[in-house]
């Protein structure tokens, strides 16, 4: 048995042409002698009558006092996917087909305990597979699956790419042949959001981990833990469209791909409305400097603000966080005394921290703590505060055969005039951090460094 | 439900008061490539990476370069810098813009060759040889909050001098002393309770680091 699982988006479900258009996919695959699972997200974005967004909107208004609790509002939350899948299986049926819809729970999808962000435990495939062979099309609701106890949990974002991705891995070993298609509106990966880059071209191939790497910063093609799980268990993945008969992207294995696309730059993302925070100590901070950090970490801990960008360089130090926390961050830290216990000398040391403004907080700390400083060596740490950031990063499978990928990019900013402010760089990337009116600009230039518009320089992948 | 070889472990952190939960696996999950069948739950398969941090890996033999230049030139200066470096075809990473100049990583095997273009450059830099990247990997760091604490708790109550740190969306990354590099991964190990069986180590030369 071929097996072909297909994952619809809320736009090609959203309407009758659109559905018309994903029975179309699904009755192709069928005369192409797969045996097709059909995995399906809930109709519509926000605004539209059965969006998930639509159905928490609806639940919160009971009482805008009193929050659901987290159980029951991941029951809501499936009712989306659940009629989105009746319905896809209704659409097929009426047009003469065997079909039948389960939910997440009823494929056999077994999840932890974390509602509103579940994980996939286990997957059970007996039913999927017994309907299958009696040739029924089966459909089942996305971004869902049950507790040990049957509680209906929700995976969070990018929940019905990781029901595809992970439904085709419980059916490999029942297959002969396995592939799992995500069918959205754009009709592949592409080098760039075309949105900012009109030249952005569709890759034909792309590895997992250039896409789950594109994914994590800022690519909304595929979610990363689809890519992931394709990954672990070697599923090619294809991205296409619903609406369009172009071939689409496949993403495989590292290996799977020729030498040329290894070595090549993939692609351009930018993500992140973020603010960058750099803490630069007074003269000799340096001895004091990972307590100051610890400290500080400590409370963005207890604040659950998650940071990232983070350098250390002899007395100073910086992080980047997502602007939404920064009024949380300034309260909290504003006039803050963090104590350094100096164990050479005994003289105890105070670090007391302003943000990019002295508020009453700083100023009624700094005037309290000046009347102890006989006995305190209190130092004023003013932070700079850089607003209105974001991250635009390039993608390589393998930046090896690339030498010098940051020079090229600072080097082409520089020629638009756009400022680094910092930058970052993983295996499979390299991250500037930009003023966030920039990002198109910076896009586009880097699009054009890396030459990604351009067929035969770029990655032989069209 | 089946647990197979995984335990669930809930950490109080007694300093924060916040749980912490990390999932911790005998098995790792990029040695999976076919799916687990569990034969006491009717062929069930495993998925999906484990939430929080799930391994700490140690590579030896980095150095690391800190180069000083005038601030009010800093932009074309570190533009200059990394050309060079790139025309010379030596690999960075972990780079750094600073007020008044940049640094930089480099695996052990370059650090002559940078040493040498530096000097004959003009440069005013220092070179701290015989350092370790620690990288503390998690499935989604930018997800999680409190990682950074628990490492600076862990490394300053070690006395570990951190020289610079970098972080991705699965990992942060921390450059120490290489003769602290062991104590700094087993504090690290204990402080996320991670098995033994979860660090891994290489020397920088060994696992090919990428050019930037």
């Amino acid at each position: 048995m071929k097996i072909l699982v297909q994952k619809f988006g809320g736009t090609s479900v959203d309407s009758e042409e659109s559905r018309s258009k994903a029975a179309g996919k699904i009755v192709r695959a069928i005369g192409n002698g797969w045996s097709v699972v059909v995995v399906v997200s809930a109709i519509g974005r926000d605004g539209a009558p059965y969006a998930t967004d639509t159905l928490v909107k609806f639940l919160k208004s009971v009482d805008s006092n009193t929050l659901p609790a987290a159980r029951e509002m991941d029951m809501m939350m499936a009712c989306g996917e659940i009629m989105s899948t009746v319905v896809m299986a209704q659409t097929l049926r009426a047009r003469g087909y065997e079909t039948i819809a389960l939910t997440g729970g009823q494929a056999g999808i077994a999840t932890d305990y974390e509602f509103g962000n579940a994980r996939i435990i286990s997957i059970d495939p007996a039913y999927v597979v017994r309907m299958l062979e009696v040739e029924k099309i089966v459909f089942v609701a996305g971004f869902q699956g049950v507790t040990e106890y049957g509680a209906v949990t929700t995976l969070g974002r990018g929940g019905s790419d990781t029901t595809a991705s992970a439904l085709g891995a419980a059916l490999k070993p029942y297959a002969k042949e396995i592939a799992v298609e995500i069918y959205t509106d754009v009709d592949g990966v592409r080098t760039a959001d075309p949105r900012q880059v009109k030249e952005a071209r569709r890759l034909n191939k792309a590895t997992y981990e250039e896409v789950a790497e594109m994914a994590h910063l800022g690519a909304k093609v595929v979610h990363p833990r689809a890519a992931e799980i394709a990954h672990l268990y070697r599923i090619p993945l294809w991205v296409k469209s619903t609406f369009a008969d172009a071939e689409g992207t496949l993403i495989t294995a590292d290996e799977d791909c020729d030498d040329k696309v290894q070595q090549q730059v993939t692609g351009i993302t930018h993500t992140g409305k973020i603010v960058y925070l750099r803490f630069p100590l007074p003269a000799n901070g340096e001895i004091d400097k990972g307590q100051v950090e610890m400290e500080i970490y400590r409370i963005l801990q207890k604040a659950a603000i998650p940071l990232y960008l983070n350098s250390t360089d002899g007395n100073a130090f910086a992080f980047a966080v997502a602007r939404e926390h920064l009024p949380t961050l300034i309260n909290l830290l504003n006039g803050l005394a963090i104590p350094v216990e100096n164990r050479t000398n005994g003289v105890n040391r105070v670090y007391l921290l302003g943000l990019g403004q002295r508020n009453i907080a700083f100023e009624t700390q700094r005037i309290l703590l000046e009347k102890a400083s006989s006995v305190l060596d209190v130092r004023a740490v003013e932070a700079e505060v850089t607003n209105n950031c974001t991250v635009v990063s390039v993608i390589s499978g393998r930046f090896r055969g690339i030498p010098g990928v940051t020079a090229r990019m600072l080097e082409a900013l520089a020629r638009v005039g756009v400022p680094v402010y910092q930058t970052a760089d993983s295996p499979l990337s390299v991250s500037v951090l930009v003023p966030e009116e920039d990002a198109g600009k910076a896009t586009r230039a880097l699009h054009v460094i890396f030459e990604l518009a351009t067929e035969d320089s770029v990655d032989g992948r069209t | 439900m089946t647990q197979g070889a995984r335990r669930v472990i809930l950490l109080i952190n007694p300093i924060c008061e916040i749980w912490h939960k990390v999932t911790v696996s005998e098995q790792k999950l990029t040695d999976i490539q076919t799916p687990i069948a569990d034969t006491t739950s009717g062929g069930r398969v495993r998925f999906e990476k484990e939430r929080g941090v799930t391994e700490v890996e140690v590579v030896r033999g980095i150095g690391h370069v800190t180069i000083r230049v005038d601030a009010e030139q800093a932009a074309e200066c570190r533009l200059e810098l990394l050309q060079n470096i790139a025309a010379a075809a030596i690999p960075v990473f972990l780079v750094k813009l600073l007020p008044d100049g940049m640094s930089f990583a480099i695996r052990g095997g370059d650090m002559d060759a940078a040493e040498e273009l530096l000097k004959k450059a003009g440069e005013e830099f220092l070179l701290s040889r015989d350092l370790a990247m620690v990288s503390i990997i998690a499935g989604a760091m930018r997800d999680l909050s409190g990682v950074m604490a628990i490492i600076y708790e862990t490394l300053v109550n070690e006395g570990i001098l951190v020289r610079q740190t970098g972080d991705a969306y699965n990992a942060v990354h921390c450059l120490v002393p290489g003769a602290d590099a062991e104590r700094a991964a087993r504090a690290l190990r204990q402080r996320f309770d991670l098995s033994e069986t979860e660090e891994s180590e290489s020397t920088a030369d060994g696992v090919g680091l990428k050019s930037l």
